[in-house]
């Protein structure tokens, strides 16, 4: 069989560490070489446009991974402000939002490099297992929209 | 929950989700194209179907089947073949899932898949990202068809 494209995963924590740089870069490709116009427009039936969707993204990873990290959570779950991530603020821009993607994907690597305890379970009942293996999909699933969303917007289909 | 556990749940999740796609629409609604993309929700089950017998019984099983592994016409994957209808894809898929439990319970995270540089646990979460993809241009698909949205 042909070598896969996969960073190897020997380790349970290595497996998620590629997933999730893989489902991150698929978003941030796929806003990255669009006008704020085209990231702003809402180009399916769906109400989904691509500068919420990324920013949304962005903020489910940082909680996220605060979250395996076991840093504070003050402001950021509950979130301060629960209708930010799914609004566009002044300065919100596809340049503001791509930074944004990186500061988190690099906070990501960061957490992702140090040991992690998979298995005991935090005081809302999730150990960082299940928080690991939910991000992948959330990711992918919102690349998923991303897929749609980007080829309606241009044609670009492909990760 | 172990790690296998987990990541065969998180995969059955999804696959449910995706079937669960097909479920108040006609035959000619599931296999019509409502965006620009030329996907249709009948053909992303029915690949998605066919990547987990792919992955599962070629990468883990290391078995070879014929038009399978390697797949010998993945565009026909996404489209349905005469006397195919919504029964036949759900009875299909829902025979992939029985095989590839044979598999899967006999498994172990750790081991080196078929695919080079591939264990088996990383199989698992390719089909697991593969399939929340899938899911998620099926959300598109399915609100453009009917309306119906399925996030919160």
């Amino acid at each position: 069989m042909p070598p896969t494209p996969f960073e190897p995963q020997p380790d349970e924590l290595s497996g998620y560490r590629t997933f999730i740089g893989i489902q991150h870069d698929a978003i941030r490709q796929k806003l990255d070489g669009l006008t704020d116009e085209q990231a702003l427009s809402a180009p399916t039936a769906s109400d989904l446009c691509m500068l919420t969707l990324a920013k949304h993204a962005a903020f489910c990873e940082r909680r996220w991974m605060r979250a395996v990290g076991r840093l504070d959570m003050t402001g950021y779950w509950p979130p301060s402000d629960p209708g930010e991530e799914l609004r566009v603020d002044p300065g919100d821009t596809v340049t503001s939002m791509l930074a944004l993607l990186d500061e988190v994907g690099a906070a990501s690597k960061e957490i992702l490099a140090a040991d992690v305890d998979l298995d005991t379970v935090d005081d809302s009942g999730l150990n960082s297992r299940w928080i690991l293996l939910h991000l992948i999909e959330e990711l992918a699933r919102h690349a998923g929209h991303a897929d749609i969303l980007r080829e309606s917007l241009d044609g670009t289909t492909g990760v | 929950m172990d790690q296998l556990s987990e990541l065969r749940r998180f995969l059955a999740t999804h696959r449910e989700a995706l079937l669960d796609m097909l479920d108040g629409i006609t035959f000619e609604q599931a296999t019509s194209m409502p965006t620009v993309s030329d996907l249709s929700l009948y053909g992303i089950v029915k690949h998605c179907a066919f990547v987990e017998r792919r992955w599962v019984l070629g990468a883990i099983g290391r078995q070879l089947i014929p038009g399978i592994v390697p797949p010998e016409n993945r565009d026909q994957e996404f489209r349905a073949d005469p006397g195919e209808d919504l029964d036949w894809l759900r009875q299909f898929y829902a025979g992939v899932a029985r095989e590839n439990d044979v598999v899967l319970d006999a498994c172990d995270p750790d081991a080196w898949s078929g695919r080079e540089g591939m264990t088996v646990r990383g199989v698992l979460l390719h089909l697991i990202e593969e399939l929340a993809q899938h899911r998620g241009q099926a959300d598109i698909l399915r609100e453009a068809i009917d309306g119906r949205k399925d996030l919160d």
